[in-house]
C-alpha cells in the first residue's frame, strides 16, 4: 500500500533526494575530467543537466543545428552593418555558450555583443571567425561528452 | 535520476509557462522540468505575443521569462507580462550582464531571477517552488492589506494610529472630519491637542495599560465641541497605538432632548392633576357666587360678580396648564390659517402698543390645516403677546403665513407639506440658553408673567400634530414658527365659525345630578331647582344607579362626573342607557379631552362640559340638550 505523503513532508523528502542525486553526480562527473579545458567545463555542464545523459544528448543535437544558425545570423548582421542585430544574435550565442559552460566561446560572443551594443560593426569579422573556431571546438567536446564510449 | 514515488492524486501540479526564444535554453529548462517529481506542466512559447495569448487561455501558476525576445526586450517585456498575469509568480531568466535589470524586476513584482548558466535542475525547481509560495504570501498579504485599508478608510468611526509620544502617524477620513481639520494637518500633531485638558491627564495613566475606553470632549477650531467615546489599544505594532473615536454629540443631544421631553411630560401630567382638582374647587366657588348673586342686594351682587370674574381668570390659567399638558379637549375642524389671523387683526391691534407696527403677510391659496379654532387663536395671541413683551421700546411685529415644504434633510421637521405661521419681532432677542428653555412651563425672563404662554403654544401645536421652532439672537429679534401639516387643499370647505347662541334657561324636567364633590353638587342643585327643574342627586355612580332604579318617573337628563369612586361615569352611563334609553347624558369633568374616550364612553362631544363652568353655562347646556332631544 502506498503511503500518502502529506504536503509538509514533501519538501524535506525532495531536498534529501536532491542531496543523494548530488552525491551520485559527483561520482559520475569525474569521468569527464579528460575533456576539461580552460575553454570548456564538462563537470559544470553535467551538473547543470542533473546528470541526465538523455537531456545532454538532446541539447548537443539541438546545438548542432542551432549553433551554425546563430553563427550565420551574426555574419548576416555584420554583412548588413546592423549593430542591433549583431548585439541580439551575439547575445543568444553567448547565452547558449554559457549553458554549455563554454567560457571561451561565451567570452568572444560577449565581445561581439558589446560591439553591437556600442553601435559598432567594424572589426566584428575577426571576432566572428574566432567565435566559429570556438564553437567548432565546443561541438567536438560536446560530442565526446555525449557520445564517447564512457558516456552511458 | 531516481524519482520520488508519490500518489499522483495527492500531488498538486503547477502550470509553468516558459517564455524563451533561445532553443537551447528552452530545451535545457524543459528537460530539467520534465521529471515527474517536479509536479509541473510546462508549456513553451518563444514570443511575447504568444505568451500573452496563452496566459489568457491557460493562466499559469509561474512564468519563466527571458526578457530579450524577438518581439520585445528588456523591462518592457516584464511589464507586459506582469500586467497580463497578476496572479502568476514570475521568475526572470537573465543573462549575466543584465543582472541589474533582473533585480529591478524583482523590486517591481517578479518573485525571483535566475542567471543563465548558473543554475541547475535543483536550483531551478527550488526557485520555482519558492516563487509560487512567495506569490501566494504576497497575494494573501495584499488581500489582507486591501481589506484592512478599506475598513480603515470607510469606517464611520474615526481611527487614529499614533506613537508613544501621542503624535498621530495615520488617520482616516472620519477622524479628520471629527477633529475638523484636513488629514495632512492631523498627521504629525498630538491627539491631546484636540481634546480637553482632562484627556491629557487621563492619557498618562491610560497609556500604561494595554487597552481601555473613555469619553472626552474634542475642541474644534470654531470653538464648537464634540463629545467622543474612545477606545484604544497600545502597541498594535512596536511603538504604535490605535485609537477609535466615535462622535456621540448627536446621541447626547437626543438623550438630552428626550430627558427634556420627559420632564415636560411629567410637568404636564402634574399640571393636569393639579388643574383637575383646582377646577373642582373653582366650580364650587363660582357656583356659590352665582347663587349668592340670585338673592343678593346690589352691593353683594357686585361682589359676587367679582368672585365669578376671579374664578374665570383662575379657570383660564388652569386651561393653559391643561393645554401644556395636552389635556385640552379639541374640536378639530379644517381651518384656513390666513382667515383665522385676519379675524384676529383687530384684537392684535388692541394688544400691541402704539409704538409697535404690525405687518401681516399671508400667501393666497394656502392649504387647510386641521385644528381647534379657539386653540389656534390662543396660540396666535400668545405669540403676539410674547412679541410685544420683547419690544418694550417699540418695533415691528410681522406675522407671515405661507406654505413650507420640508425635505429629508430638515432636522426636527418630518418631510411633508406644511402651512407655516411665523411671528417675528424686532425686539431684544434671546440667548441660546434662553431659546433652549423657552417652551418650558413657568420659565420666564420677565418680572411679571406666568411663564405659561409659550408652553401653552407648544402644547396646543403638539396636540394638533404640528411643530414649533424658535430662531433668535441677542438684540436681533426673534421668530417663532409654527408648522401645521396641510390636511387638504383649498377645495375642501373650511368649517364656518361657530355662531354664539342665546339659550333660554329653566325647565321642568327631572334631572339626575351625580358628582362626588358635595359642595358643588349642592350648589348646582340649588341653582337648577331655582330654574324649575326637579333634581335628583347622588354622590357616586353606585348611589346614582340606586336612585335611578328607584325613581318611577322619567329622568330627562343624567348629569354626571366621569371619574367617581365605586362606579365610574362609564358604568353609570351604560346602566342608564340600558334601563332608561330615552335619558340624555351630559358629562362633566375637571379633566379634559381623553376623559371621555379614555373611559370608553361613546358620546357626542357637545355633551361634555369642562369644569369649572358657571351655572349659567350649565343651565344653557342642559337646555340645549333637552331642546335638541325633544
Amino acid at each position: 500500500m502506498k503511503r500518502i505523503i502529506p504536503e509538509c513532508e514533501k519538501q524535506n523528502i525532495f531536498e534529501m533526494n536532491q542531496e543523494i542525486i548530488g552525491g551520485i553526480l559527483q561520482s559520475k562527473s569525474s569521468r569527464f575530467n579528460h575533456l576539461k579545458t580552460e575553454r570548456f567545463d564538462p563537470e559544470s555542464l553535467w551538473n547543470r543537466v542533473d546528470g541526465d545523459m538523455g537531456l545532454l544528448r538532446e541539447l548537443v543535437e539541438v546545438f548542432a543545428e542551432e549553433g551554425p544558425r546563430m553563427l550565420a545570423r551574426i555574419d548576416d548582421a555584420i554583412r548588413h552593418g546592423s549593430a542591433r542585430e549583431l548585439e541580439k544574435a551575439s547575445h543568444k550565442m553567448k547565452g547558449s555558450a554559457l549553458q554549455f559552460s563554454a567560457s571561451a566561446a561565451a567570452s568572444v560572443a560577449f565581445e561581439l555583443e558589446e560591439k553591437g551594443k556600442c553601435g559598432l560593426v567594424t572589426g566584428a569579422e575577426q571576432l566572428s571567425y574566432q567565435l566559429k573556431q570556438e564553437v567548432e571546438l565546443l561541438q567536438k567536446s560536446l560530442n565526446a561528452m555525449a557520445y564517447s564510449d564512457t558516456a552511458q | 535520476m531516481s524519482t520520488l514515488v508519490m500518489d499522483a492524486r495527492h500531488t498538486m501540479f503547477f502550470r509553468v509557462l516558459l517564455v524563451e526564444d533561445n532553443v537551447i535554453d528552452a530545451k535545457l529548462i524543459t528537460g530539467l522540468l520534465r521529471s515527474p517529481s517536479a509536479a509541473l506542466h510546462c508549456c513553451h512559447v518563444t514570443q511575447l505575443a504568444e505568451a500573452l495569448n496563452h496566459m489568457e487561455i491557460h493562466p499559469p501558476d509561474v512564468i519563466l521569462l527571458d526578457l530579450n525576445l524577438e518581439d520585445s526586450s528588456g523591462y518592457e517585456t516584464f511589464n507586459f507580462v506582469r500586467q497580463a498575469a497578476t496572479k502568476a509568480a514570475i521568475l526572470v531568466l537573465s543573462g549575466s550582464d543584465d543582472e541589474d535589470l533582473a533585480i529591478r524586476t524583482v523590486r517591481e513584482g517578479a518573485q525571483d531571477y535566475l542567471v543563465k548558466g548558473s543554475f541547475d535542475g535543483r536550483l531551478l525547481l527550488r526557485s520555482i517552488r519558492y516563487a509560487i509560495e512567495r506569490k501566494r504570501s504576497e497575494e494573501a498579504l495584499r488581500h489582507s492589506q486591501a481589506t484592512v485599508r478599506a475598513i480603515f478608510e470607510n469606517s464611520l468611526d474615526g481611527i487614529v494610529i499614533f506613537e508613544r509620544t501621542g503624535i498621530c502617524v495615520e488617520a482616516n477620513a472620519s477622524a479628520s472630519d471629527l477633529m475638523g481639520v484636513p488629514r495632512d494637518e492631523l498627521v504629525g500633531r498630538r491627539l491631546c491637542d484636540f481634546c480637553d485638558r482632562g484627556f491629557e491627564e487621563a492619557w498618562e495613566e491610560l497609556s500604561q495599560t494595554e487597552s481601555g475606553r473613555g469619553r472626552c470632549w474634542i475642541q474644534l477650531k470654531d470653538n464648537a465641541r464634540r463629545m467622543v467615546d474612545y477606545c484604544f489599544k497600545t502597541n498594535i505594532l512596536p511603538g504604535q497605538h490605535l485609537a477609535v473615536l466615535r462622535d456621540i454629540t448627536e446621541q447626547q443631544d437626543l438623550e438630552e432632548q428626550l430627558r427634556q421631553s420627559q420632564k415636560m411630560e411629567a410637568v404636564g401630567r402634574l399640571a393636569g392633576g393639579v388643574a383637575h382638582d383646582f377646577n373642582n374647587i373653582l366650580g364650587i366657588i363660582s357656583g356659590h357666587a352665582e347663587l349668592l348673586q340670585l338673592s343678593a342686594n346690589q352691593a353683594d351682587s357686585a361682589r359676587a360678580q367679582r368672585i365669578i370674574a376671579a374664578t374665570e381668570k383662575a379657570a383660564s390659567l388652569t386651561q393653559q396648564l391643561l393645554a401644556f399638558g395636552r389635556k385640552q379637549i379639541m374640536s378639530l375642524k379644517l381651518l384656513n390659517l390666513s382667515t383665522i389671523v385676519e379675524g384676529l387683526s383687530s384684537m392684535l391691534d388692541c394688544l400691541m402698543t402704539p409704538e409697535i407696527q404690525i405687518n401681516i403677510q399671508a400667501e393666497e391659496n394656502l392649504g387647510l390645516v386641521r385644528a381647534d379654532q379657539s386653540q389656534l387663536e390662543q396660540v396666535i395671541m400668545n405669540l403676539a403677546t410674547n412679541a410685544r413683551q420683547a419690544m418694550a421700546e417699540g418695533g415691528t411685529m410681522t406675522i407671515t403665513i405661507d406654505e413650507f415644504h420640508s425635505s429629508k434633510d430638515q432636522p426636527d421637521l418630518p418631510p411633508g407639506k406644511y402651512v407655516r405661521l411665523a411671528v417675528s419681532d424686532t425686539g431684544i432677542g434671546m440667548t441660546e440658553e434662553t431659546q433652549s428653555r423657552v417652551f418650558e412651563p413657568f420659565f420666564t425672563t420677565k418680572k411679571m408673567g406666568s411663564g405659561l404662554g409659550l408652553s401653552t403654544v407648544y402644547g396646543i401645536i403638539k396636540q394638533s400634530g404640528g411643530y414649533v421652532t424658535v430662531q433668535s439672537a441677542p438684540q436681533q429679534g426673534s421668530t417663532f414658527s409654527v408648522f401645521l401639516p396641510v390636511f387638504s387643499s383649498l377645495d375642501s370647505s373650511p368649517a364656518p365659525a361657530e355662531p354664539r347662541k342665546t339659550m333660554r334657561m329653566g325647565g321642568h324636567e327631572t334631572l339626575l345630578l351625580v358628582d362626588s364633590e358635595e359642595d358643588l353638587r349642592n350648589a348646582a342643585t340649588e341653582y337648577l331647582e331655582g330654574c324649575g327643574y326637579h333634581v335628583l342627586t347622588a354622590g357616586d355612580g353606585k348611589q346614582a344607579v340606586e336612585v335611578a332604579d328607584r325613581y318611577d318617573g322619567a329622568i330627562s337628563l343624567l348629569i354626571s362626573d366621569i371619574v367617581m369612586p365605586k362606579l365610574s361615569g362609564r358604568g353609570l352611563v351604560e346602566h342608564v342607557r340600558s334601563t332608561r334609553p330615552n335619558t340624555n347624558v351630559l358629562l362633566i369633568s375637571g379633566y379634559t379631552d381623553d376623559a371621555v374616550p379614555r373611559h370608553g364612553i361613546s358620546l357626542d362631544p357637545s355633551c361634555f362640559l369642562q369644569k369649572p363652568f358657571t351655572f349659567q353655562t350649565l343651565g344653557a347646556k342642559i337646555r340645549g340638550i333637552l331642546d335638541k332631544s325633544s
